[in-house]
């Protein structure tokens, strides 16, 4: 499915409700025609005084102007009723698409776009697109058919006036479509300017205590201070841009209505219109005045509609490099991991795995080792596919992790990362990643107690409802444990612990050690860690350096042949606590 | 009637902040609501002229022309100096708001929402509605002024046809007016409901490697939908509120034209009442009908403003509306200029209170619910090393965020060299005391960049060794200059680390405050790490750490054993 161009993305969304859209149309063609018959009235009234018709006469068409004209206004209200409903059903079904269309792109690509800057891509650009086709929209249709009302029946009155009219019309009409080309890139720019102040002032509020405590606060000030006067020239050059074609559209139309009048005054003279139809004249070119202003107001609308369309074409247009397979099945019970030849790169050519060759029987318990940098998370994250590799395979219960779908992968493979990401949700909703892990409270309750957080959850004033706002609830070694928790309800067939321990004190680590065995037991496991120690109960021991394997085979063997860098490891680490660290 | 003073207060003393910005606003604009004055005079006179066949006309309607042309230029000028304003109106708060958050003295801790998301949302949207209120008042101005103007010179026309004309504008006035607080109610209700969905948009995507790893991208988007369909209704209620207003002003303009015609019927047949009269009193009413419209907008925004300016001040440490709009210089059209580097003297260089020897905490306390820290003292002299330990929740990194005035403390006093600090937030800060949290923040700039933040950059390879990252710098393609990425993504959790050890070092403090480097470092790393810095300082260095590593408790010449909140060991 390739995406919809730019353009034709907004009437995708619309499709779907041609026939209210329809209905909308009809309403607002009612609404908009209706005030054309207001001035023709007043020039009725005029030529009738003027004729000496009595009074009586008089009032009936003031009061037929009356109804007229708030039959008009409310018949108006109804449309924006109508439209605004419409408008939200439609921006929020873009929105969800451009969530769920990001959800699906890879971590790299997340890594380049923080989470400020989506919620200006998600959010704020649908914004200017919701407001567009809520009132906007309907102000340049609506106006629109108000012209075409005027023309008709100036044209009615005199057909070189009406021309004249028209005529008007078109050029700033042309004038504007001229323009606004020239005006979006300009707007583009300034959301552009705008949602890097707001990327950026997202971080540093992120990082608050960062600042203050290395004393970067004014800095930090500089920089919005900076990012403010790039958008100071950027909204003036937008402005002088859009309010330019505004600007000139609306003289030109000025020139046309007064020589409208002109011709209109020329007419009367010559005796062929009544002075009722020079003010008619007049009253339209008033009447159509408005219409164009309004349509060139909302031109700045639609002009910032058109780029937050167009970026949100360009999102959806950013094809996930990471696509599901055919949506081969893994078995169940623990699961053999094959890792064929594998070599990775990211994007900008460093090359972190050469050739890596690794293969496990299911159930069996890997400690991989090797000091930052060697490639030890690079493995972890291949398991779950959060990267493709770049040659060679890796299949995952025989199956190549190219050909399942991420849903099943991650169903059946479980991770614990270096840093837990909570969400500002409830304990409930951190457990089950917003119930993406179907489990009841009492299943919830018992995996809390397994990894040692039951007296924590005791002591919470709200239970599994209480919402977890940061570090004030829970400490960093708390988060680690209710990563862990995740992993017990999920009870995949391989798990990944990526340095999973490290935040634990030994006490709390200890705490966990039991459950830990628990987990280990009936799964193949990947324990990517930095203490020895944590490596006593796996079967096998890898030793990476620099993306390449230094060492691999079971522990017992490879602890026992004192040749084994691993047992060269056990011997320098002899303190409490050992370390895998690799002699260079 | 006290909270709409609040908006009114706050948008007067910002307005205040650039005047002479604001005048030529206003006059730009003044200028363009009263043209159709002069426009509504000629053409009663086209009309009166060609109505009685007297003579020439076509010299006013040239002066009509040039009139209406005159107008769209000096409305394109008006435009561009309303965009440097407008954007002028939006950077003064901001940067009140964030020099009180990052700079001024005081605990930020809790004084953001929730979320980063939710933050960017109140510097975003919070200081668009204030912004608003600035510019309504010069439409106001603008329309007030010509609808006066207008309604003078009706007067002198029709005394009788002019108040009758002026009822239906003073009736809307009033219902617009008494819809007010619900308008207001439904407006907070929206705000309230676009907040939750970019502050769940923030979270998520800040969260996306856990999303990912439990294949919640379902389960969020389902979330994503519901808050979204609830933001709908609330949406919906709000603009539909505030579009009823808007309709009922435009209706204004349409009643009082029809009083109007069935008031001088009687007059225009007599002959008392003109055409050209006619014509300028329809013209006229068009003038006046603007009045409730932009009254209306002016109630609404002001209400809007109301919530608003009460959310922004809410971020302050005591929520005093007016402090958010303190003057301040923006340099919008120069810029700011490069940043100056802050020069970091060597240790060595420095003398008396700069120079560390010894530093007391005294009954340091801080309480809240299920943890805190209770009654710690703590002693550190120059040049030693002080390792705080104990199990998870027991309270090591309240312990170091408390003596370091980054969240509120109930009670203790902390010394330096014997003088109570009294402001703990600004001056246990470089060079005096550099702190490095558990996860440090990186932001997503070049790594030189991410770690300097600001500080001159002659120690930067020195920071760099001290903090082994030397050697990983050397291996990037770009270097120093590798964009680091959001959260410093593009970097492995080791890493991340030892930048924001470098982040600390470079800064060259007296007393170093570290929160368990383990996390992210093997022990040997760690080790490493030590003995450079050591060897950087020629062992002047004053530590005190947070650990629970043996291999760092050994190097402790002052170990403090945590047990809930309390010290239970205190070995020196």
């Amino acid at each position: 499915m390739s995406p919809p161009a730019h353009p034709r993305l907004l009437a995708a969304y619309l499709r779907p409700e041609r026939h209210r859209v329809a209905g909308l149309v009809g309403l607002l063609v009612a609404a908009m025609l209706l005030p054309v018959a207001g001035p023709v009235l007043i020039g009725r009234f005029v030529d009738d005084a003027a004729a000496g018709r009595p009074v009586s006469a008089l009032v009936r068409l003031a009061l037929a102007f009356l109804a007229v004209a708030l039959a008009a206004d409310g018949l108006q209200l109804l449309v924006t009723w109508l439209s605004v409903r419409l408008a939200w059903r439609v921006g929020n079904r873009i929105r969800g698409d451009l969530a769920a269309h990001a959800l699906d792109l890879e971590l790299a690509w997340h890594g380049e776009h923080s989470p400020g800057l989506l919620i200006e891509r998600i959010d704020g650009d649908i914004e200017a697109v919701t407001r567009f086709s809520s009132t906007a929209v309907l102000d340049l249709l609506g106006n629109a058919v108000l012209l075409v009302g005027v023309f008709a029946v100036s044209l009615f009155i005199d057909w070189r006036a009406g021309l004249l009219l028209g005529a008007a019309v078109l050029v700033a009409s042309a004038l504007m479509a001229w323009l606004r080309h020239v005006a979006v890139p300009a707007h583009d720019a300034e959301r552009e300017v705008n949602g890097r102040l707001y990327g950026d002032l997202e971080e540093r509020l992120g990082g608050l205590e960062d600042l203050r405590a290395n004393g970067a606060g004014h800095y930090a000030l500089h920089r919005l201070h900076e990012h403010s006067s790039r958008w100071w020239h950027a909204a003036r050059h937008a402005s002088y841009r859009g309010e330019g074609a505004w600007a000139a559209a609306g003289s030109a139309f000025s020139v046309g209505s007064v020589l409208t009048l002109g011709l209109g005054v020329f007419l009367q003279r010559s005796g062929q219109v009544s002075l009722g139809s020079v003010l008619v004249l007049f009253r339209f070119s008033q009447l159509i005045r408005q219409p164009l202003e309004r349509i060139a107001e909302q031109l700045s609308e639609f002009q910032k509609a058109a780029a937050g369309i167009r970026r949100a074409g360009r999102l959806l247009a950013t094809r996930a490099t990471i696509v599901d397979g055919p949506g081969a099945s893994l078995p169940d019970g623990p699961l053999a991991v094959d890792i064929d030849h594998v070599r990775f790169a990211y994007g900008d050519g460093r090359t972190v795995l050469h050739d890596l060759d690794l293969h496990l029987a299911p159930g069996t318990v890997l400690g991989v080792v090797g000091r930052t940098g060697s490639g030890k998370t690079t493995l972890g994250r291949l398991l779950l596919r959060f990267w493709d590799v770049t040659d060679g395979c890796v299949r995952v219960g025989g199956v190549d992790v190219r050909r399942t779908t991420a849903a099943e992968l991650r169903r059946r493979v479980g991770v614990v990362t270096q840093e837990v990401e909570l969400l500002r949700a409830s304990v409930r909703d951190n457990l089950t990643v917003l119930g993406a892990v179907p489990a009841d409270d009492d299943r919830l309750i018992e995996a809390l107690g397994e990894v040692g957080l039951g007296p924590w959850l005791a002591g919470l004033p709200h239970g599994l409802d209480t919402v977890l706002e940061g570090t004030n609830t829970l400490s960093a070694g708390e988060a680690q444990l209710l990563a862990f928790a995740r992993v017990f309800l999920a009870g995949p067939g391989l798990v990944v612990l990526d340095e999973a321990s490290s935040r634990l004190d030994p006490a709390t680590e200890a705490r966990i050690t039991a459950a830990t065995d628990r987990l280990l037991s009936g799964r193949t496991v990947v324990v990517i860690a930095h203490r020895l120690a944590t490596l006593e109960r796996v079967d096998e021991i890898l030793v990476l350096d620099h993306g390449r394997v230094l060492e691999h085979g079971s522990r017992v063997d490879l602890a026992a042949d004192p040749a084994s860098r691993y047992a060269a490891l056990l011997a320098t680490s002899s303190g409490p606590e050992r370390t895998p660290e690799v002699a260079r | 009637m006290r909270a709409r003073s609040v908006a009114t207060r706050t948008g007067w003393r910002l307005l205040r902040t650039d005047p002479v910005a604001y005048a030529i606003a206003w006059f730009a604009w003044v200028l363009f609501w009263s043209i159709p004055i002069p426009v509504g005079l000629l053409l009663k006179a086209v009309l009166d002229r060609i109505s009685t066949g007297s003579s020439s006309v076509w010299t006013i309607l040239v002066v009509l022309g040039a009139l209406e042309v005159g107008r769209w230029i000096e409305v394109l000028f008006a435009a561009v100096q309303w965009h440097g304003a407008w954007v002028g109106w939006h950077t003064v708060p901001r940067l009140n708001l964030l020099r009180s958050l990052a700079v001024d003295p005081g605990p930020v801790a809790g004084r953001l929402p929730g979320s980063p998301g939710e933050a960017v949302s109140r510097f975003r949207d919070d200081t668009k509605d204030l912004a608003q209120v600035l510019d309504v008042w010069l439409d106001v101005s603008g329309a007030g002024a010509a609808a006066a103007a207008a309604f003078v010179v009706m007067a002198t026309i029709d005394l009788r046809a002019t108040l009758v004309v002026a009822v239906p504008v003073v009736v809307v006035l009033w219902i617009c007016h008494s819809l007010g607080p619900r308008l207001r109610r439904w407006r907070r209700a929206a705000r309230e409901a676009t907040a939750d969905v970019t502050g769940f948009i923030g979270d998520t995507f800040g969260a996306i490697t856990a999303i990912k790893a439990a294949g919640a991208e379902d389960a969020v988007k389902g979330r994503f939908d519901a808050l979204g369909a609830a933001r709908a209704r609330a949406a919906r209620r709000d603009e539909v509120g505030t579009q009823l207003v808007q309709s009922l002003s435009g209706a204004t303009g349409n009643l009082a034209t029809g009083l109007a015609l069935l008031l001088v019927a009687p007059a225009i047949r007599r002959g008392d009442f003109t055409v050209g009269d006619l014509g300028l009193f329809t013209t006229y009413i068009t003038v006046l009908a603007n009045l409730p419209r932009w009254a209306g907008r002016l109630g609404a925004y002001q209400r809007q403003a109301e919530v608003s300016v009460e959310r922004l001040a809410e971020l302050l440490p005591a929520p005093v509306p007016s402090e958010v709009v303190d003057p301040v210089t923006t340099s919008l059209r120069h810029g700011p200029g490069p940043f100056p580097p802050v020069a970091v003297p060597r240790p060595a260089g420095r003398s008396g209170d700069a120079r560390l020897r010894h530093f007391e905490v005294r009954g340091l306390s801080v309480r809240f619910p299920g943890g805190g820290i209770h009654d710690v003292d703590l002693t550190l002299r120059r040049g030693s090393f002080t390792v705080v330990t104990g199990q998870v929740g027991s309270g090591k990194s309240t312990l170091v965020r408390g003596v370091l005035g980054l969240i509120p403390v109930d009670r203790g006093t902390r010394c330096w060299n014997g003088v109570e600090v009294t402001e703990p937030s600004t001056f246990l800060v470089p060079p005096r005391v550099a702190y490095l949290p558990q996860v440090p923040r990186l932001f997503s700039e070049s790594l030189a960049d991410t770690i300097l933040l600001g500080v001159d950059a002659d120690g930067l390879h020195e920071a760099l060794r001290a903090a082994c990252l030397e050697e990983d710098v050397a291996e990037m393609p770009d270097g120093l200059a590798t964009v680091v990425g959001p959260k410093g993504v593009r970097l492995s959790g080791g890493q991340i680390q030892r930048a924001g050890a470098a982040r600390a070092f470079v800064r060259r403090p007296e007393l170093l405050v570290v929160d368990d480097l383990s996390s992210a470092l093997d022990v040997d790393t760690e080790a490493r790490l030590w003995d450079r810095l050591f060897a950087a300082t020629g062992g002047d260095t004053t530590v005190l750490v947070v650990t629970h590593r043996p291999a760092v408790v050994a190097r402790a010449d002052q170990l403090v054993r945590l047990d809930r909140g309390r010290v239970s060991v205190g070995v020196t």
